[in-house]
């Protein structure tokens, strides 16, 4: 049975106090920090145990933390990204609303490795029960002082400011997610500039991912070997998956990085509800490909997955059975994208329009010759030419769905219906 | 005034104005219903910044509301997890039930009725949200039923 | 649309010293590190295709048309965005960067109706253009296109919006507030529902600047007024200058079957590239007001009627022989800043040769009356004037903008210095009565009245660090200037902090001086303490410079070609012998050597029944001159009043001749702009009516008095002028080259002693101070022609502080009544609350508020009472 890291605390009921917390042993790593650790141990920490960000990108943390500038008399910026939108992913929330001062510690560790005094935590609005334990979490971390002025007499600052999202998707991609922090449009910025160099107000920044921060104060209280000693090396620790879909036991899984994912679905999960088999897996939100049956014995990790051209992402894993027309998946997934674009640049735009017009005439038996073909050059101008990764995943998932199950897509147009409904 | 001294605190937290053109929104929304073009121009004059500044905000992000909405605004994701587990009945059945369309308003301004994307609790799908309140997870007709009833009560209160 | 290198776009500057090599489509080459893909390709004449891209804009890469294939990297790369790296290889013919180009295109036809046939933008569409270049010929997409709206909505009465074709490059929102820093345009809603707009869809409130409209590559923004007149291919097109300020922005004027269609600038040439303001946009109309005048009239039997040139010439012969024969004191003559170089300089040749009169003056709207002024503006122009491009002047580390509304008066030169300073990040500090959108790129930014000038630039230059030392030096800037100016009122404290600072630190600084200090008595201390201040700079070892802002295109031709009562062309003394014995060959008559009248002393001699002719050659002084009522008996009191001018104006209903004059746009000549730039006017078509170009008018009235005035063609004055002209010499009437030409200082001298510093500020009054100046969307009598920026802006207004507004009880649209000790007026309360306390503003320009009767020659501010009408 795998020990809980990250669920510890939040699988138990009203544990997210912070007097359960500390006697649960939080905020000793914060001391241990502040009072032994320089910013850049820390950082040598976290690179030494090889954690990558859980956002999506699988970023390894450590090497994010190093590029800010040591030289730069700019304030720098931790941000958390807790706009957690990805469909199929609620893992951060879990999170957000068992443990919040897991969360906090760690981006108060983060912020002392980059040196920011002030950080702000990106929470989606809808997430209410969240903002709510969060603002009482932050009120009693103040109180304790693990917050503010001069940190446990360390010297220390830091302010965490929670900035509110207003329902917007695309927010979770790190530089709209600036642009939202600014008053702006969430639209994605142009990189170069990184925002390690030039981000928050034009100053060094850092964004982290929830879990990702949520795994820092674990590092640190428990090494970086043992840290890297979880799952595969390239990509260790304990790893949040978010089960959905035709799944007997939909929930939040904390296993090591490095699962099968058939183990994961099957034997964790519950596997296929009952008269059913599995068709596909989406792996990691829906922006990943989605793994027919016959791939699931992939292991769950960044490198497997990138090799089989899907990806972890947000570990947003849905299952999708038998009786799911992939049709009709595909056209909820395009639905959803083409709702969430932000409209700057041209592909994701009016590319994702198109599809989307394509797939609702497909699934309501109004498909015509030269769809499938169209869809075809829409994923192939869409993909590589969006100024974000928003087009991109689309076109990709669209793509993947076409490819690994053309013969219903064939069917809709040549029946001029829908086979499963 | 309240307002006011509500948005200038928020803004606190803020290096410049135009930071706190989101919570600003919030707040004012909370306290009006929606936000209206005077509401934005109110907004924009608090902050000081140009009025196109907050316009653009207002209609960029989905929560944010320019026209009135119902007193009980029922947000029923259609996303994939809880589409496959039947949201669309669940959604015809509200739309049944409020006899509304998706996106429309009771005449009596009760309840407003939207499908929503992923709201970020696929394990208890399909789920719904009414205003700011907590998740209704794991919904059946018989659930929402309740819910509504629930709703209608204190509507009457 | 490729757009230019190097040239006034060109905003930022290279680090130039570091090169890389990038080989494009097989050609390598060495450019400095940091230039974009696209700006070498541009360079090299390879096209790339772009719609979001502009020159002088932040890079937005949304479009996706520039991408190509960087050897390398694993996805196409946008190059207007992706700097050269150092062994980049790149590739922009490729099949694949050929069928991106094509899908892309595909991708934005989807939803773009095909309004071709009934688009103004039709045969100069860059959608089209692309499409014919790049595209597919076949759209596949067979699906509902969306639909925003079913009308094209009238964002504001010039702007009319169709937002089913946009193709969303964000150009126009990005012009609106990096250029134009108005902030009317945005971006509403997300994914297909985006769509660009202003507040609750209306620009009402904007500055109607119509920028957006000129960078829009399709039909989605039109001009309202242009709206279904013309296509391209029909159109005629004429460059030449706009007639409005001093910023002297190219204007690119259409004319289809004889009718003004529109007008427009072109991104190649001009310091306004393809930028104008409403006015140059929109104000030319006036061109074809209402009020032009016909023909020829003379006041027979109180009445004045049409009559032949032939007659009016006649009766100006009669009428004015006697004037002749008396000699300089009974004559004088008033020319407009308007009027080109030719004409300027037949006018003052005319004043002396026929009329024998130094009695000429060219500034009306200013106090700067005294003489004393008019040295220390020969100091300024001399040493200090930068006569190179104002792109150059702004590269300064430090920038003073003194007595100058920018925003107003000089739109454009505001967007150019607004680029500057966001891109280089140079300091920027303005002084000035009035507030302007540049206050919010200024480092400090400070209100005061005019009067006060001379007063700042001496505790300005007390707070440089080193200054000190150098006063011994440089006359008048002795010991007294440490006395001067020892506790300046706390309001100055910040700013001259600031400023001081900055300008100590500064090795290059630029003054930029605008109309409103030249209207105040206190004129020539500050023009004064401006030339002191650049003499200490430069002894500092820092490069000064200044330009003037003028509100008029040609203030700086009527001042250089003898526009003044007591200098001749090239500002030298009527009383200088050698001086005019020059002109005296050249014009090969004697030159009256007493020093002449200025309009002022003009007046008055009428008033006192001594003038006994009066010709006003443009310009409306019964409109513009302050003492309003003086100024309208005296005109009644001239023996003869001649008026010239292309409109029927207060001051021609009061005349014994009025001659039908052409306008800018009817005649050739030359404007000098701030700086100092001779630029080309070009007629867009003949003389309206029966008017004549200005300078055949004054050889008409020179033969009608017995003398040949010499060849008037535009050439060939240009010609005279240049070899007779110090700061033209060089110059040609036919090398001035598309971009113009620059005049040079016409000495090295630094225009002799400084003045005194003052000691103390200039008393105040206690209640209100008005002011006034152009505004936004008027200049002049000349706007007021115009039938759209007189829609535009109706009807004068009084503008104040919302706190002064209150403590008197009055509120924003009120009726009031605005008094002086002279005179009142009535207008609507306007209320601005970034206006500074104790001050109104009221625009120059209305005819009838009649302003100039509130206001007293000789003191400005103007002390009112705001009252409820």
């Amino acid at each position: 049975m795998f020990e809980k890291v990250l669920l510890k605390n939040a699988e138990k009921p009203d544990v997210h106090g912070i007097e359960a917390y500390e006697a649960a042993g939080g905020y000793q790593a914060l001391a241990k920090v502040v009072r032994e650790f320089s910013p850049d141990d820390l950082i040598q920490l976290v690179k030494d145990s090889n954690l990558k960000g859980r956002g999506g990108a699988g970023f390894p943390t450590g090497v994010k933390w190093g590029f800010v500038p040591k030289d730069s008399d700019k304030p720098k910026y931790l941000c958390c990204n807790a706009d957690e939108s990805e469909p199929g992913t609620f893992k951060d929330r879990v999170i957000m609303e068992g443990d919040p001062h897991m969360m906090l510690e760690g981006m108060a560790l983060a912020s002392y490795a980059i040196g920011a005094e002030v950080a702000y935590l990106y929470i989606r609005g809808e997430y209410v029960l969240c903002i709510e334990r969060l603002e009482t979490a932050l009120d009693e971390a103040y109180g304790k002082g693990y917050l503010g002025r001069d940190i446990l007499g360390s010297g220390f600052n830091l302010d965490i400011h929670m900035h509110v999202g207003a329902g917007a998707y695309i927010c979770g991609e790190e530089t709209a997610m600036l642009e939202s922090i600014e008053g702006r449009r969430g639209e994605p910025k142009l990189k170069p500039p990184f925002p390690a160099v030039a981000g928050l107000y034009e100053c060094p920044t850092v964004i982290n991912n929830v879990e990702t921060l949520a795994c820092v104060p674990h590092i640190v209280t428990r090494g970086a070997e043992w840290f890297r000693g979880i799952g595969p090396e390239k990509s260790p620790g304990p790893k949040l998956y978010c089960l959905s879909g035709h799944v007997q036991k939909p929930g939040v899984y904390e296993l090591p990085m490095g699962i099968s994912l058939r183990e994961l679905v099957d034997d964790h999960a519950g596997g296929a509800r009952p008269g059913h088999k599995i068709k596909a897996v989406i792996p990691g939100g829906v922006s990943a490909p989605m793994i027919p049956e016959s791939g699931l014995d992939v292991s769950m990790d960044f490198e497997s997955l990138t090799a089989i051209d899907t990806m972890l992402g947000s570990a947003g894993v849905i299952v999708l059975d038998d009786g799911d027309c992939i049709v009709r998946v595909a056209k909820n997934i395009n639905e959803f994208f083409h709702e969430e674009s932000c409209g700057k640049c041209t592909p994701c735009r009016e590319g994702l329009d198109w599809t989307d017009k394509i797939l609702h005439r497909l699934e309501a038996g109004e498909g015509r010759q030269g769809d499938l073909e169209q869809l075809d050059f829409l994923c192939g101008s869409i993909f590589g030419n969006s100024f974000c990764a928003l087009g991109d995943g689309a076109a990709w998932a669209l793509k993947a769905a076409i490819t690994q199950f053309r013969d219903e897509f064939v069917q809709h147009v040549e029946e001029g219906r829908c086979p499963y409904h | 005034m309240a307002l006011k001294n509500s948005i200038e605190e928020a803004a606190k937290r803020y290096p410049n104005p135009r930071s706190a053109i989101m919570p600003a929104l919030f707040l004012a929304q909370k306290e009006h219903g929606f936000l209206s073009g005077d509401l934005l121009k109110e907004v924009a004059g608090i902050l000081d910044v140009p009025e196109i500044w907050v316009y653009e905000v207002s209609t960029f992000y989905g929560m944010f509301h320019t026209e009135p909405v119902g007193k009980f605004h029922i947000k029923i994701c259609t996303n994939l997890s809880c589409q496959l587990l039947e949201a669309e009945s669940l959604l015809a059945h509200l739309e049944k039930s409020l006899m509304i369309e998706t996106g429309g308003t009771t005449p009596d301004g009760m309840f407003t009725l939207s499908s929503v994307e992923c709201l970020g609790a696929c394990e208890g799908a399909p789920m719904m949200q009414v205003n700011g309140g907590y998740f209704h997870m794991n919904l059946t007709t018989a659930r929402i039923d309740e819910i509504l009833e629930g709703l209608h009560k204190e509507a009457a209160e | 649309m490729p757009v230019p290198l190097g040239g006034p776009l060109k905003w930022k500057t290279d680090s130039a010293n570091i090169m890389a090599k990038i080989t494009i489509d097989g050609n390598t080459h060495d450019v400095a590190d940091g230039t974009l893909i696209l700006e070498v390709a541009l360079e090299q004449g390879i096209d790339i295709p772009t719609f979001c891209y502009m020159a002088r804009l932040e890079p937005l890469a949304s479009c996706r048309m520039c991408l190509v294939e960087i050897e390398g990297q694993g996805k196409l790369q946008p190059s207007c965005a992706t700097p050269v790296a150092d062994g980049m290889v790149v590739r922009t013919d490729t099949s694949l960067v050929a069928d991106t180009r094509q899908s892309m295109l595909e991708l934005l036809l989807a939803n773009h109706p095909l309004d071709c046939p009934v688009c103004d933008k039709s045969g100069e569409c860059e959608l089209q253009d692309q499409v014919f270049e790049y595209g597919a010929g076949e759209a596949r997409f067979h699906d509902q296109k969306r639909v925003f709206y079913s009308k094209d909505i009238d964002l504001n009465p010039v702007i009319i919006f169709n937002a089913q074709r946009c193709i969303q490059c964000q150009r126009c929102v990005r012009i609106c507030e990096e250029v134009v820093g108005a902030v009317a345009l945005g971006t509403a809603e997300k994914g297909m529902d985006t769509k660009v707009t202003g507040f609750e869809n209306s620009l009402a409130g904007c500055d109607h600047c119509g920028n957006c409209i000129e960078v829009c590559p399709v039909g989605a923004l039109m001009s309202t007024p242009y709206r279904y007149k013309a296509r391209p291919w029909d159109n005629k097109e004429t460059d030449t200058i706009c007639p409005y300020c001093g910023t002297g922005c190219h204007l690119s004027i259409s004319v289809r079957d004889g009718q003004l269609s529109r007008v427009r600038s072109k991104y190649e040439t001009g310091v306004n590239g393809e930028t104008l303001c409403v006015k140059g946009r929109f104000g030319i109309d006036f061109i074809d007001g209402d009020n032009r005048l016909r023909t020829p009239l003379v006041r027979k039997e109180g009445a004045l009627v049409g009559v032949s040139w032939e007659e009016a010439a006649a009766f100006i012969a009669d009428r004015a022989e006697g004037a002749v024969e008396k000699g300089g004191l009974g004559a004088g003559g008033l020319a407009s800043p308007r009027l080109n170089n030719e004409s300027l300089y037949l006018f003052q040749k005319l004043m002396r040769t026929a009329f024998r009169t130094n009695s000429i003056d060219s500034s009306s709207r200013f106090s700067a009356a005294d003489p004393k002024a008019y040295q220390s503006l020969e100091g300024l122009f001399g040493g200090l004037y930068a006569r190179r491009s104002l792109h150059q002047v702004l590269e300064a580390d430090c920038i003073l903008i003194l007595g100058a509304t920018v925003t107003d008066e000089t739109p454009v030169t505001e967007y150019m210095v607004r680029g500057a300073v966001r891109s280089r990040g140079n300091k920027l500090f303005i002084a000035s009565a009035r507030p302007s959108r540049l206050d919010s790129e200024a480092i400090s930014s400070l209100r005061f009245v005019p009067g006060a000038e001379a007063y700042l630039l001496s505790a300005l230059l007390n707070g440089i660090e080193g200054a000190g030392k150098t006063f011994a030096n440089i006359g008048a800037l002795k010991k007294s200037l440490r006395k001067a100016a020892k506790t300046p009122p706390p309001e100055f404290g910040e700013f001259l902090e600031k400023a001081g600072t900055a300008l100590g630190a500064a090795s290059t600084v630029t003054l930029l001086i605008g109309a409103d200090l030249l209207r105040s008595p206190g004129a020539a201390a500050a023009l004064s303490m401006a030339r002191g201040l650049g003499r200490v700079l430069e002894a500092l070892g820092k490069r000064a410079e200044v330009q003037f802002l003028f509100d008029r295109p040609n203030q700086m031709g009527a001042w250089e070609l003898g526009g003044l009562p007591g200098l001749l062309p090239g500002w030298r003394p009527v009383g200088d012998a050698a001086a005019r014995a020059t002109f005296e060959e050249a014009w090969g008559t004697s030159l009256p050597a007493d020093y002449g009248a200025d309009f002022r002393r003009m007046l008055e001699r009428s008033e006192a029944g001594g003038l006994d002719v009066l010709y006003v050659a443009g310009g409306d002084p019964l409109l513009s001159y302050p003492d309003g009522n003086l100024v309208e008996s005296a005109l009644i009191k001239t023996g003869l009043l001649i008026v010239q001018d292309a409109f029927m104006t207060g001051t021609a209903h009061l005349a014994d001749v009025v001659l039908p004059a052409a306008t800018f746009a009817e005649e050739a000549g030359t404007f000098t702009n701030n700086e100092g730039k001779v630029q080309e006017l070009r007629p867009i078509r003949r003389p309206a009516f029966e008017s004549k170009p200005n300078a055949e008018i004054f050889a008409l009235v020179a033969e009608a008095l017995g003398r040949d005035l010499g060849p008037v063609s535009a050439d060939a004055v240009f010609d005279e002028i240049a070899r007779l002209v110090p700061s033209y010499r060089g110059l040609s009437s036919n090398g001035l080259g598309d971009d113009g030409s620059y005049s040079r200082p016409f000495a090295e001298g630094n225009g002799g002693d400084l003045d005194d510093p003052p000691l103390a500020l200039p008393r105040r009054t206690k209640g209100l101070e008005l002011v006034t100046g152009d505004s936004m969307f008027h200049s002049g009598y000349l706007s007021g022609n115009s039938q759209i920026l007189g829609e535009l802006s109706a009807e004068a207004y009084v503008e104040m502080n919302p706190d002064d507004a209150a403590g008197l009880e009055l509120a924003d649209g009120a009726g009031v009544v605005v008094r002086s000790s002279q005179g009142e007026m009535e207008a609507r309360l306007k209320l601005n609350k970034r206006f500074p306390g104790g001050v109104v503003y009221v625009p120059e320009n209305f005819a009838d508020a009649r302003l100039n009767r509130l206001l007293k020659h000789g003191e400005y501010p103007c002390p009112v009472e705001v009252l409820r009408g």
